[in-house]
């Protein structure tokens, strides 16, 4: 499939798409939710344009365009901390009480979503690559460039923060 | 200090599989270490948490593939043809040169010919049509071609048990209309060569200022302005007296 894909078979570019999107789109999300589509389709086209030119079988492929999306994401957030930022009004000042209403849903139904936020970015990281890319420890290792023993430890600490974040959020649901 | 240090490490404890398991999002809340339920529910609910595949993007993504693949095959053939050097114009141009190059050799060649003879038949020769090639790399130093001269029986002793006189000279005839003769090689002078056969009246050398001195011992002048070389053969002999 990925070879025919190389050739420019279409059927096989869709079936890759379909199988591979799913990872990638988790993978960014889990990163960046509000910028996940704009930077897959942006990885989307990176893997278009130099399909033709990779070698390896399917596994090497996902690490391939795994490694991609990390480099996209950095990029992103390297020209987000350049960007200026200029002080806004408030959301209650710009802002018709309906827009209002929705950005509270939908911030209060990601509220598990925010938990990941208690983790530091290389165990935001580590945690994504290991849980939707389907990568193992020395594929991440070498896809982020440190030994297999940092990321396990790397990944054990983001499990015990993400414990420590998650357990007042399920104590205040059983209160209430 | 925070919260989470708060917490009784001896229960956050975890092995490497169970970490592993955890992380890969594949424990189930119930089956959870304690204090981990809450992060197997999470986990597992970001794994499976379904995503919508937009097709609509698929025809952009299969148009640049394609246009990749035939833009990487272009210049694959553009980088090869640049390896071996033969793009679609040289290999025209590799014809046309040697038509060229063949038509002007075939223009030169005669008036070199006709140089030759005229050369040949101007400067000094004590055979007609007759230049005697000296054996070893005299010819390729630009030195002229010299003609065996009778030399004195000690030089000629001396010059018969060198090396460069091993080999034995080639006598090309030039400047006659006399077919060209297949190279034969003559026999190095030896001490049985007659001496009659190049009369020292016609040698004509470049007489040297320290004329005597030189032409005693037989040597090249060493005071002359041509410095001798060193692999110059056989002394030059001094016009007689």
């Amino acid at each position: 499939m990925l070879a025919r894909a190389q050739e420019g078979c279409a059927e096989s570019v869709a079936a890759i798409y379909r199988a591979f999107h799913p990872p990638l789109f988790r993978f960014l999300r889990f990163q960046e939710p509000a910028e996940a589509e704009d930077l897959a389709a942006t990885v989307w086209m990176t893997v278009a344009r130099t399909l033709s030119g990779f070698e390896g079988d399917e596994r090497a492929f996902r690490a391939w365009m795994f490694t991609i999306a990390r480099r996209r994401l950095v990029d992103f957030r390297r020209s987000r901390a350049r960007r200026q930022t200029a002080p806004m009004a408030s959301l209650e000042e710009v802002a018709p009480a309906d827009v209002r209403s929705f950005e509270t849903d939908m911030v209060e139904s990601d509220s598990l979503r925010r938990a990941l936020e208690c983790l530091s970015p290389s165990q935001a990281e580590v945690v994504a690559l290991r849980l939707v890319c389907d990568l193992s420890v020395d594929e991440v290792a070498s896809l982020v460039g440190r030994t297999p023993e940092a990321v396990r430890q790397l990944q054990h600490r983001a499990l015990r923060r993400l414990a420590a974040t998650l357990r007042p959020f399920s104590s205040e649901a059983v209160t209430a | 200090m925070t919260h989470s240090d708060d917490w009784n490490d001896d229960m956050m404890l975890l092995d490497h599989d169970t970490a592993d398991r955890l992380v890969r999002g594949a424990v189930a809340p119930d089956d959870a270490p304690p204090g981990y339920a809450e992060v197997a529910g999470l986990l597992g609910e970001l794994r499976d948490e379904p995503v919508v595949v937009d097709d609509s993007r698929l025809a952009e993504l299969t148009a640049a593939v394609q246009s990749s693949v035939t833009s990487r095959s272009r210049s694959s053939s553009l980088s090869r043809s640049r390896l071996t050097g033969r793009t679609g114009r040289s290999r025209r141009r590799v014809p046309a040169a040697i038509v060229g190059g063949v038509a002007i050799a075939m223009l030169v060649a005669p008036v070199a010919a006709r140089i030759a003879r005229d050369i040949d038949l101007s400067g000094p020769s004590e055979a007609p049509g007759t230049v005697v090639t000296p054996p070893s790399g005299a010819v390729e130093k630009g030195e002229p071609p010299r003609r065996p001269a009778a030399a004195p029986a000690k030089q000629r002793s001396r010059a018969a048990s060198t090396p460069a006189a091993d080999h034995a000279a080639v006598t090309v005839p030039v400047g006659s209309d006399a077919p060209l003769a297949p190279l034969t090689p003559t026999p190095a002078p030896t001490e049985a060569a007659p001496a009659e056969s190049t009369p020292a009246s016609e040698v004509t050398e470049p007489t040297c200022e320290h004329g005597e001195a030189s032409a005693k011992d037989g040597r090249p002048c060493p005071g002359g302005k041509r410095p001798p070389a060193a692999d110059d053969g056989p002394p030059r002999r001094g016009p007689e007296r």
